[in-house]
C-alpha cells in the first residue's frame, strides 16, 4: 500500500562517502548534495543575504552577498535524519496501544484516520512499509532508514523536514504548558505571560545532545554555553523534573523564582538566548482537543493531564503523573528541534538575529509584534494560509482590521485582550496545511515523473486530487460481491477460518491416535466392573480364585452342600426309595414278577429323582457353569487389556506415549510445575539474560494459538539478537516462517491443552488431597499407567512386593493393606483424573476452535459495506455541490432567519418524522440541506438518516463554530446558529458571504479528508 | 446579488485560455476537475475580495485623516459593506463585458466530444 516515489527507491547518493580507514569508527553514512539557495528563501527579501551569481558556499553577515548554493552540514543532516526516524519510530509504537475509545483499533489507527494527523499518515505512506494481520489491521510498519536518506537528498526533504520539526517541537512545548523565545541581546518584547522559566539545563543531556548533534571529538563547541548560576539552573531543573512532571508543587518552589529574569547562557557565538515561558493558551490549545491530548500522551509520553491552569499558571494537578518521560528527555528532544532550526537557516545564511526560538513566537506578543522574517519560502504560504490580520482574533472575535480590535467587549463591556489560544490554534491548522500541500506535492511530483505510461493505483490518484473519483471507485468495489476489494475483506476471516480448521482436524486426528490406548483403558475398567459387579471380584486372582471356589463347589465332594454331595445325595435317596418298594412285595410274589411289573413299580421313583437330578444340574451345575464361563471370558478380556497396556500392542504403546508427551512438550514452551527445574521459553529467555516475552499457562489457556506463535518467534528474534556481552545469539523459539509447520503447530497445541489440563486440575478441590498419595506411590515405583490398569488388591500387592524386595523402605506388608486402602484409591482416582482432564482439554481445545471458526463465520456475515456505501454517498454528493454550496453563501445571509433558526420542527409537516426524531433545531436541517441538497432526495427520509454519521447536530455546531470563528463556548446546534444569526445581522456583519465561503470550502474539506479515510 | 460560479469565472482577472479551461471544467462530465475548478475559483474570488478590503481600508483610513471618513463603531463595517458593493458592480460591468464566444466554442466541443463518446458506446 505504501507509496514508494520511484526516485526515493532508485536514487543514487550523489557524494559517496569516503570509506573508512581501518580501526576507524565509521562517520557519517551519505553527503548532502547542494541545492540552490533560492529553492528555499526568497531572493531579495528584507534583510537576507542578496544571492552572489556563481559564489559558492558560505556564511556571510547580513548585507553581505552569499553563495548561489547551500550544501547543508552532515550534522545537520544527521539531526534532520534521526527526527524524522525517532518521529516515525515512535508513530509506529502506537501501533501496540488499543485506543481507549475504540477496542477494535489502536491509537495508531485512530490517528491515521485524524484529519489533523493527515501528515504523519503521508509520511508514513512514503517511509513506511505496513504489515496487515489476517484482519487487514496494521499490526507493524517498518521505517525505511534509506527512504529518509534518499528524501534528504531532496530539497524537499529538507523543507518538509524543518516544518515538521517546528510543528513537532511547538506540539510537545505547548503540552507542557510552555512557549519559547529568543532573546537576542536582551528581553526583546514584553511577552503575554509574565511568568519566565529558564531552559534548564543538566549536563547529562547536555552531553547526549553534544554528542548526538557533533560526535564526541567537538567538544569544545558547546563547553561553557550553558554555563549560568548554577543554584538557578538547578532549581529550574528541579521545577522541570519535579513541579509539573512530579510529587512536589508549584508551591514548593521558592516565589522569588517567578518572574525572575536573568542573564541567560547564549548561543556562543552572538549571543542569543533561549527561553521558556509559561502560557497558559498554549497548553490550552492541547489539552482542550482529546484527539491532541491522546497524540502527545501516545506518542510523546505527556500527558496533559497531569497539569492544569491555575489562575494564569499551570500547575502539577493532585494525581499519579502519567506522563512517561522524564524532563530530562523532554528538555532534550525540545532543545535539538530548536538548535536544529537554528542551524539550518544559518546555514541558509539567514542572520540568527532574524530568527525567533519557533515562527509561532510573534503570536504570544501582547503588542505589535511582527513575525521573523527569515525569508523562507514555506513561512510565506503558511502566513497566506493563517493571514495574520483576518486570523489573529481578540477575544471578542474581531479580526486586526476592525478598528474596534482589542477595544472593550461589545457585549459585556470589559476589556478584551488577543485570542491567544484562538491564534496559535489557527496557526497550527495553517502550518498543518502548508506542511500537507508540501507532502502532497512532493508525492505528486514523484507520480507524475513515474506513473505517465502506467494506470495509476487509487492511493496514488488519491495524490491526485482525484479524491471523487476514487470515493466513486470505491463505491463501486464495495457494492460489487466480486470486486476484489470485497474478497480482499473476505479473505481475510475465510484464511483464518481455513487456518483454525487446519488447526482442528491436525488436534482431532492427534486426538485419535490416543483411542487404541483410551479405548483398551475403557475395555478393562469395563471388565473389572463387570466382574466386581456380578463376582464381587475385579483383578486376576481373585477371579482365580472365583472360578476355582466355583469349580470345586461343582465337583468336590467335601465340601458342604457342593453339587456332588447334592447330586449323590440324590441317587441315594434313589436306591433307597426302590428298595422300599421292593421290601413292601408280597414275599411269595418275590421273584415271579415280570420284569415290565418291576419296572412299572420302580419307574416312578426313577422318574422322581431323574427330575430333581434335572433340577438340580439346572439350579446349580449349570449355572456354576455359567458363571465359570463368564468368569474365565471376563479374566480374558482383563488379562487381554492389561497385556496391551503392559508394552505388548504398538498403538497402544505409541498413544501412551504421545499422551506422556503432552507434558514435555508444554515444558519447552511453557513453565514446568511448582517445584520442578525452570523450564520454556520465558526461563531460558531470563536464563540468557534477556527479558521474558511472557509465555506462561494463564496466557496459554486464554489467548489464540496465533498470539501463543507471535510471542514464540519474539523469543526467537531476541534470542538471534542476543548481544555479544550476553554471550552472543542462542535459539530459542522458532522464526514466524516457521508458523506453518504442522509439528510446530501440533506443539503449541499440546502445550495449550496441558496449560488448560493444569488449569482444571487447579480448580479440582479433591486434587490437594490425591496428590500425595500419587506421588508417594509413584515414588515407590508403580507407573501412571499401572495405577490407571491395575486393581486396588493388584495395588496392593505391587506395594507388597515392593515392600519386601525394597526391604521395607517401600510399599507396606500385607498386614497393612487395609490401612493403605484410601491411599491406594487416591492414587488410582488421581492417575484416572490425570487422564480425564487432559482429554476434557482435547475436547475444550477442539471446541475453542469450533468456535473461532464460527466467529469468522460471523465476522464475514457482519461485513456491512452498505454503511461505508452510505458515507461515500454522503461525501461525494456533498463535493458535487461544492459551487452550488458557494453561490448559496448570500441567500444564507438573506435568509438568515431560516438558515440559523432555532425554531422546534415537531409540529413543522415540511419535516419527516426522521428529521423530527433527530430533535435538531430547524437552522440545523436548512444548513444542512445547503451543504447536501438532502430534501430533494426521492429517498428523504432513508438519506437524511445516512447524513446523521457524517454530520450529526453536534458535528455541524463544531464545525461552523470553528470555520466561523463565532467563539461559542458551550458547542451545540442552538448556541451556534445564534450566534450566527447575530453575526450575519449587517449591523454586525462579522459573518459576511466571504466568510461564510470560507467556512464551507473548509468543511467540505473537512468532509472530503474523512471521506478519503474511508477510501484509503 | 447572488454570483453563479461562472460569473465569478467571467470576473477574475485571468488570462482567455485559463477562463475557458475553467467554464469547461464545471460544465464537464469529470466531477474532480469540476470540483477543483470551482474550488479555485471561489478561493480567487475571496482572495480578491480581501484584497480589495485592504485596500478599501487603507483608502478609508487615508480618508480619516483628511476628514472625509469618521473613525466611529461602524468604520469598519462601512468599509466591509462599501467592499461587498464594489465587488457586485464590478461582477455586473465584467459579466456584461465578458466575450462569451471563446466559452462558447468550449461548449460546443465538449458537446461533439460527448456525442462522438455516445456514438462509440453504441
Amino acid at each position: 500500500m505504501a507509496i514508494i516515489p520511484p526516485e526515493l527507491l532508485q536514487a543514487q547518493p550523489q557524494n559517496q562517502p569516503a570509506k573508512p580507514k581501518n580501526g576507524e569508527p565509521e562517520k557519517a553514512a551519505r553527503r548532502t548534495p547542494e541545492f540552490k539557495r533560492n529553492l528555499f528563501i526568497s531572493e531579495g527579501a528584507q534583510g537576507i543575504p542578496i544571492v552572489r551569481e556563481g559564489a559558492r558556499r558560505g556564511r556571510l553577515a547580513e548585507g553581505q552577498d552569499t553563495s548561489e548554493y547551500v550544501g547543508f552540514s552532515d550534522n545537520l543532516r544527521e539531526v534532520y535524519r534521526r527526527f524524522l526516524d525517532n518521529h516515525l519510530t515512535q508513530l509506529t509504537q502506537l501501533m501496540k496501544v488499543p485506543d481507549p475509545l475504540n477496542p477494535n483499533q489502536t491509537v495508531y489507527d485512530a490517528i491515521m484516520r485524524n484529519p489533523n494527523h493527515v501528515i504523519d499518515r503521508e509520511l508514513m505512506k512514503l517511509f513506511g512499509s505496513e504489515m496487515l494481520d489476517m484482519k487487514g489491521r496494521v499490526v507493524d510498519v517498518s521505517v525505511s532508514e534509506d527512504r529518509i536518506n534518499r528524501f534528504l537528498d531532496r530539497p524537499e526533504g529538507w523543507i518538509i523536514t524543518t516544518q515538521l520539526m517546528e510543528y513537532q517541537t511547538a506540539m510537545k512545548l505547548f503540552a507542557l504548558g510552555f512557549h519559547a523565545a529568543n532573546i537576542p541581546e536582551g528581553r526583546r518584547q514584553r511577552m503575554a505571560d509574565p511568568m519566565v522559566i529558564r531552559l534548564g539545563i543538566n549536563q547529562g543531556v547536555l552531553n547526549r545532545f553534544r554528542h548526538e548533534v557533533y560526535g564526541p571529538n567537538a567538544r569544545d563547541i558547546f563547553l561553557g554555553l550553558f554555563s549560568a548560576d548554577a543554584t538557578l539552573a538547578s532549581s529550574v531543573v528541579g521545577l522541570l523534573q519535579h513541579g509539573p512532571l512530579g510529587a512536589i508543587a508549584y508551591a514548593a518552589i521558592p516565589p522569588a523564582l517567578y518572574g525572575m529574569y536573568r542573564a541567560m547562557q547564549s548561543w556562543r557565538r552572538n549571543g542569543l538566548m533561549v527561553d521558556l515561558r509559561q502560557s497558559k493558551a498554549a497548553f490550552e490549545v492541547i489539552n482542550s482537543d482529546p484527539v491532541e491530548q491522546a497524540y502527545v500522551k501516545q506518542a510523546m509520553g505527556i500527558d496533559t493531564r497531569d497539569f492544569t491552569v491555575s489562575g494564569n499558571r499551570i500547575v502539577a494537578s493532585p494525581r499519579i503523573a502519567e506522563t512517561t518521560r522524564s524532563a530530562d528527555e523532554l528538555q532534550f528532544d525540545i532543545l535539538k528541534g530548536l538548535y536544529a532550526r537554528q542551524q539550518f537557516y544559518e546555514e541558509l545564511g539567514i542572520p540568527r538575529e532574524k530568527l525567533d526560538a519557533l515562527p509561532e513566537q510573534f503570536l504570544y506578543r501582547m503588542m505589535g509584534g511582527e513575525q521573523e522574517k527569515t525569508g523562507a519560502k514555506w513561512e510565506e504560504e503558511v502566513q497566506r494560509y493563517f493571514n495574520p490580520n483576518l486570523a489573529i482574533l481578540d477575544t471578542a472575535g474581531r479580526d486586526k482590521l476592525n478598528p474596534d480590535f482589542l477595544g472593550p467587549d461589545p457585549i459585556t463591556g470589559n476589556p478584551t485582550d488577543y485570542d491567544y489560544r484562538g491564534n496559535i490554534s489557527r496557526n497550527m491548522e495553517a502550518r498543518r496545511k502548508a506542511l500537507h500541500r508540501h507532502l502532497s506535492d512532493f508525492t505528486r511530483k514523484q507520480l507524475a515523473q513515474s506513473g505517465g505510461e502506467r494506470e495509476l493505483t487509487p492511493d496514488e490518484q488519491r495524490y491526485l486530487n482525484r479524491s471523487i473519483t476514487v470515493l466513486e471507485d470505491r463505491r463501486n468495489q464495495l457494492i460489487d460481491s466480486n470486486s476484489e476489494l470485497r474478497k480482499g475483506r473476505e479473505k481475510q476471516f475465510t484464511e483464518l477460518k481455513t487456518r483454525y480448521d487446519t488447526d482442528r482436524t491436525q488436534l482431532q486426528q492427534e486426538k485419535g491416535k490416543l483411542t487404541p490406548y483410551l479405548d483398551t483403558l475403557k475395555a478393562l475398567r469395563e471388565a473389572r466392573d463387570t466382574a466386581r459387579r456380578e463376582f464381587g471380584v475385579s483383578d486376576m486372582a481373585s477371579i482365580d480364585a472365583a472360578i476355582k471356589s466355583s469349580r470345586d463347589s461343582l465337583v468336590d465332594p467335601t465340601i458342604a452342600g457342593s453339587y456332588a454331595i447334592r447330586r449323590d445325595a440324590l441317587e441315594t435317596q434313589r436306591n433307597t426309595d426302590i428298595a422300599t418298594v421292593k421290601i413292601g412285595y408280597p414275599w411269595g410274589l418275590a421273584g415271579k414278577l415280570l420284569t415290565d411289573q418291576v419296572i412299572r413299580l420302580t419307574k416312578p421313583i426313577d422318574d422322581r429323582i431323574d427330575e430333581r437330578q434335572r433340577q438340580l444340574k439346572a439350579d446349580v451345575y449349570d449355572k456354576v457353569q455359567e458363571e465359570i464361563t463368564r468368569l474365565n471370558a471376563l479374566r480374558t478380556q482383563i488379562q487381554e487389556n492389561q497385556r496391551k497396556l503392559e508394552n505388548t500392542e504398538a498403538g497402544v504403546i505409541q498413544a501412551r506415549e504421545k499422551l506422556e508427551s503432552i507434558a514435555r512438550n508444554h515444558d519447552m514452551i511453557g513453565p514446568a510445575l511448582a517445584g520442578m527445574p525452570a523450564s520454556g521459553i520465558d526461563a531460558e529467555l531470563v536464563a540468557a539474560g534477556l527479558p521474558p516475552v511472557g509465555i506462561d499457562d494463564n496466557i496459554l489457556r486464554t489467548e489464540p494459538i496465533n498470539v501463543i506463535m507471535d510471542r514464540i518467534n519474539a523469543a526467537h528474534t531476541a534470542g538471534a539478537a542476543r548481544p555479544a556481552a550476553l554471550g552472543g545469539p542462542i535459539a530459542i523459539g522458532w522464526p514466524s516462517t516457521q508458523n506453518e509447520r504442522p509439528e510446530l503447530r501440533m506443539r503449541v497445541m499440546y502445550t495449550i491443552v496441558e496449560a488448560r489440563a493444569r488449569g482444571l486440575e487447579a480448580a479440582d478441590p479433591a486434587r490437594a488431597a490425591r496428590v500425595p498419595d500419587y506421588d508417594a506411590l509413584v515414588g515407590w515405583n508403580i507407573t501412571e499407567n499401572q495405577l490407571r490398569t491395575l486393581s486396588v488388591n493388584e495395588v496392593h500387592r505391587f506395594m507388597n512386593d515392593q515392600f519386601t524386595s525394597s526391604g521395607g523402605a517401600h510399599g507396606w506388608e500385607p498386614a497393612n493393606n487395609a490401612a493403605n486402602e484410601s491411599r491406594v484409591r487416591n492414587a488410582i482416582e488421581e492417575a484416572q483424573s490425570r487422564l480425564r482432564v487432559r482429554m476434557n482439554a482435547f475436547d475444550h481445545q477442539e471446541k475453542n476452535f469450533e468456535s473461532l471458526i464460527q466467529d469468522q463465520d460471523e465476522q464475514l456475515k457482519a461485513i456491512k459495506y452498505d454503511t461505508e456505501v452510505q458515507q461515500i454517498d454522503a461525501t461525494v454528493n456533498t463535493l458535487k455541490r461544492f459551487g452550488s454550496i458557494q453561490e448559496l453563501s448570500w441567500d444564507v445571509i438573506a435568509h438568515r432567519d431560516d438558515y440559523a433558526s432555532v425554531a422546534p420542527i415537531v409540529a413543522d409537516r415540511n419535516y419527516t418524522q426522521a428529521e423530527k426524531d433527530t430533535g435538531a433545531p430547524r437552522g440545523y436541517y436548512e444548513m444542512v440541506d445547503l451543504l447536501t441538497g438532502y430534501k430533494e432526495k426521492a429517498n428523504r427520509s432513508e438519506y437524511f438518516q445516512h447524513l446523521q454519521s457524517i454530520m450529526p447536530p453536534d458535528r455541524l455546531a463544531t464545525l461552523l463554530n470553528t470555520h466561523l470563528n463565532l467563539g461559542v463556548g458551550v458547542v451545540n446546534m442552538t448556541n451556534v446558529l445564534n450566534q450566527m444569526r447575530a453575526r450575519m445581522n449587517p449591523n454586525d456583519g462579522r459573518v459576511s458571504t466571504h466568510e461564510l465561503r470560507r467556512a464551507f470550502r473548509n468543511i467540505l474539506e473537512t468532509i472530503r479528508e474523512e471521506g478519503m479515510t474511508i477510501a484509503a | 446579488m447572488r454570483l453563479t460560479t461562472k460569473d465569478v469565472i467571467k470576473i477574475l482577472p485571468i488570462e482567455e485560455d485559463v477562463r475557458v479551461y475553467l467554464l469547461e471544467s464545471v460544465d464537464g462530465s469529470d466531477p474532480d476537475r469540476k470540483y477543483l475548478a470551482e474550488k479555485l475559483v471561489w478561493e480567487a474570488y475571496d482572495t480578491l475580495y480581501e484584497l480589495k478590503l485592504e485596500e478599501n481600508m487603507q483608502l478609508a483610513m487615508v480618508g480619516t485623516k483628511q476628514g472625509q471618513e469618521r473613525l466611529d463603531k461602524d468604520f469598519y463595517k462601512r468599509v466591509r459593506e462599501q467592499t461587498e458593493k464594489e465587488m457586485q458592480e464590478e461582477a455586473i460591468q465584467n459579466t456584461e463585458k465578458v466575450d462569451l464566444s471563446e466559452a462558447r466554442k468550449a461548449m460546443e466541443k465538449i458537446v461533439r466530444e460527448i456525442q462522438a463518446s455516445k456514438n462509440v458506446k453504441r
